[in-house]
């Protein structure tokens, strides 16, 4: 007969060797995974005899451009995961921002930086709202954000409505070239700014959770409420932060979007999917539904599948719909996954 | 109620001023709410007919037609929503089953045939949804927003990329289901029907009883002897199917089926239930607050329309809303 302490004792020997801690890593799965489906795609690639054009240096190239954006919001999302919430307002907030720094900069000609603060504070204060209708409220997290959703779409149609012909319309993004270049210039082969930022937000994003205070109250708010009520944590605030960084996360990848494409469609804050796709992200890197559990290189990785994924079905001249199909099954697979998972561990 | 012999039970179903009864009715707020909007878009067309043409016969039967749609939607979402889950599939299930419908009757399917294929592929979301749900133990919105993505991308797969499909419904049915009877459109009268149905099914059914307790605590009700899984998989598939049925009336009245899905038709479904009183916890929650529910959003499309304001106002609205209806749901709730 096993005693407890016995198997704490195997579990901590078990840790020792270099697989067993590979074997611990929470992000396992999707390390696996990612390797797995990079090596379908070189194989695909060498049996078709590049008819299969991934890895060429143009598809790259829009590779590069796009995961950033989707990891960044994904980063967010998954933060306030962690913390046991959900936001389905991003879309929102990412193109309402992009719109915000477009007309304070153009239309109203303010310097960039003033631009810039006014639509990061734009985020900051959707953050707050979300935060404040959840925690104070006592709102599930998804219907106020649903709530939210609405809000934003309504206003992006309200910023956008062109006066002459009183319909919503893109706006352009006028910025200096030197922004341009330092946001989303063109480093080398297929490497574009884009990535030096999602790496600077997913190492931003890594100290905060994992050595910071902040980033333990962050786990402790979503694992466990009441314990994390008992041991002094203030439950409000932490998931507070986490609303925020999760809205100036969309924010901050709204302003990638615009100082690449430069024209700011309002179509963003219902067609695009880019709340799905965060979720999507966070699931299938690992992240819990229920919260307390998730690693920010799965968050990355996860978002990075998910934009090769799609990238695959473009190449395959794929009906576009198809993607958010596989999207949804994905999403339902990689929770009844985490779920099993999660399940062996405790047990 | 009659008397009882307990005597706090007896005060506590004692008569009560018709102000406290409606204060502590479910669906008070949003009568309140539904009146008073209903006297304010009456006495604006009253005051100015030329451009707030809200009496127009025209402007009522638009109104009329347009309650049932997203009403009977609402009646399913509400009913899975007292049983303490939520379905975001019925925007897909309201467009998908009803073109499978046509697309079979067009290649030659007879037509009840055809209406018992649409009701099938109710059947089998809400039971994928509810299987799903509880046997993994994956959240029920989560869940349904997977398969809101797939059964919309399914059905256009499988029956080919037709944008829509145009069709002449068997003699009489048309009649039947968009006519008029009494000035009043009949989508209005079988919109009234349903509810009944719901109503029927909600109160004075045992299923109902279950749907209330296993939303309101499934632990309780599983120590009362209740399925819990068999009654919450009988919601899903409520759910599914009453979407199926406002899919079918849409169908009918535009004569053509179209795998365009409809945006967000199960947000606004959402809104409406929490806007009629609906707990977004479960095990509360009234068809009359759910109708009322769905008047209030077609008015107040119709105002806007009528007063020529921009659209964007009506999202705002929807998503206002939603934050003060459950808000407004939790202070009553927190009052018994």
């Amino acid at each position: 007969m096993e005693t407890n302490a016995d198997r704490a004792g195997r579990r901590y020997r078990d840790q020792s060797g270099l697989w067993a801690r590979f074997k611990a890593f929470q992000a396992v799965s999707i390390v696996v995974v990612s390797i797995g489906f990079m090596g379908i795609l070189v194989l695909w690639t060498v049996l078709t005899g590049g008819d299969f054009k991934f890895f060429t240096v143009g598809n790259l190239s829009v590779l590069s451009q796009q995961i950033p954006i989707t990891a960044i919001a994904a980063i967010g999302v998954g933060i306030l995961m962690i913390a046991g919430e959900f936001d389905i307002s991003v879309a929102g907030t990412f193109t309402l921002v992009a719109f915000v720094i477009a007309i304070t900069a153009g239309e109203w000609a303010l310097p960039l930086a003033v631009a810039l603060l006014i639509g990061f504070g734009v985020a900051l204060l959707i953050g707050l709202v979300n935060g404040w209708i959840t925690c104070w409220l006592g709102i599930p997290s998804f219907i106020a954000t649903i709530g939210m959703m609405f809000f934003l779409r309504g206003a992006v149609r309200y910023v956008s409505v062109n006066p002459e012909t009183d319909l919503p319309d893109s706006t352009l993004f006028v910025s200096p070239e030197a922004f341009k270049a330092v946001m989303t210039g063109h480093v080398v082969g297929p490497v574009y700014a884009q990535l030096f930022w999602l790496g600077l937000v997913a190492v931003l994003a890594y100290l905060i959770l994992n050595r910071h205070r902040m980033g333990n109250h962050i786990f402790t708010a979503g694992g466990n409420a009441n314990a994390a009520v008992s041991i002094g944590v203030n439950v409000r605030r932490t998931k507070l932060v986490a609303f925020v960084i999760c809205a100036l996360t969309a924010g901050f990848a709204g302003l990638l979007q615009a100082t690449r494409i430069t024209e700011i469609e309002p179509s963003y804050a219902t067609i695009s999917g880019l709340e799905l796709k965060a979720i999507a992200a966070a699931v299938v890197g690992g992240v819990s539904l229920y919260g307390g559990r998730g690693t920010i290189i799965g968050m990355v990785l996860g978002a990075a599948m998910i934009d090769c994924v799609d990238n695959v079905l473009v190449l395959l001249n794929a009906p576009e719909t198809i993607f958010k199909g596989i999207l949804g099954a994905v999403i339902i697979l990689a929770v009844v996954l985490n779920n099993i998972v999660s399940r062996r561990e405790v047990s | 109620m009659t008397t009882t012999k307990e005597p706090d039970v007896a005060r506590r179903y004692a008569a009560k001023s018709w102000a406290t009864r409606l204060r502590n009715h479910p669906a008070g707020p949003v009568f309140v709410v539904c009146s008073v909007l209903l006297a304010g878009c009456i006495l604006a067309g009253l005051a100015f007919p030329d451009d707030f043409f809200f009496l127009s016969s025209g402007n009522i039967s638009l109104v009329l037609r347009a309650i049932p749609n997203f009403g009977l939607i609402a009646l399913g979402v509400g009913l899975l929503m007292i049983a303490g889950e939520f379905d975001l599939s019925v925007g897909s299930v309201y467009v998908v089953a009803p073109f499978a419908m046509i697309f079979a009757y067009v290649a030659g399917v007879p037509w009840l045939l055809a209406i018992a294929l649409a009701f099938a592929i109710a059947i089998l979301v809400g039971l994928m949804n509810g299987l799903i749900t509880l046997r993994f133990g994956v959240p029920s919105f989560i869940t349904t927003l997977g398969t809101m993505f797939i059964v919309r991308t399914a059905a256009p797969f499988i029956v080919g990329y037709k944008r829509s499909l145009v069709f002449k419904a068997p003699p009489g049915w048309k009649e039947v289901m968009t006519g008029k009877t009494f000035e009043v459109p009949n989508q209005f009268w079988f919109f009234l029907l349903f509810s009944l149905v719901a109503y029927l099914l909600l109160s004075r059914h045992k299923i109902g009883n279950h749907f209330i307790a296993v939303g309101g605590d499934a632990r309780a009700a599983r120590f009362a002897g209740i399925n819990v899984m068999r009654t919450k998989l009988l919601a899903f598939i409520t759910c599914s199917v009453f979407a199926t049925i406002a899919g079918i009336f849409q169908v009918m009245r535009s004569g053509k089926a179209e795998t365009n899905p409809q945006l967000f038709i199960e947000l606004y479904a959402v809104a409406i239930c929490v806007m009629g009183g609906v707990s977004l916890f479960g095990g509360r929650g009234t068809v009359i607050g759910i109708m009322l529910g769905a008047a209030v959003l077609q008015l107040v499309q119709d105002a806007i329309i009528l007063a020529r304001l921009p659209g964007f106002y009506l999202d705002m609205f929807v998503g206002i809303m939603i934050v003060v209806g459950v808000v407004l749901n939790q202070a009553v709730k927190k009052r018994y």
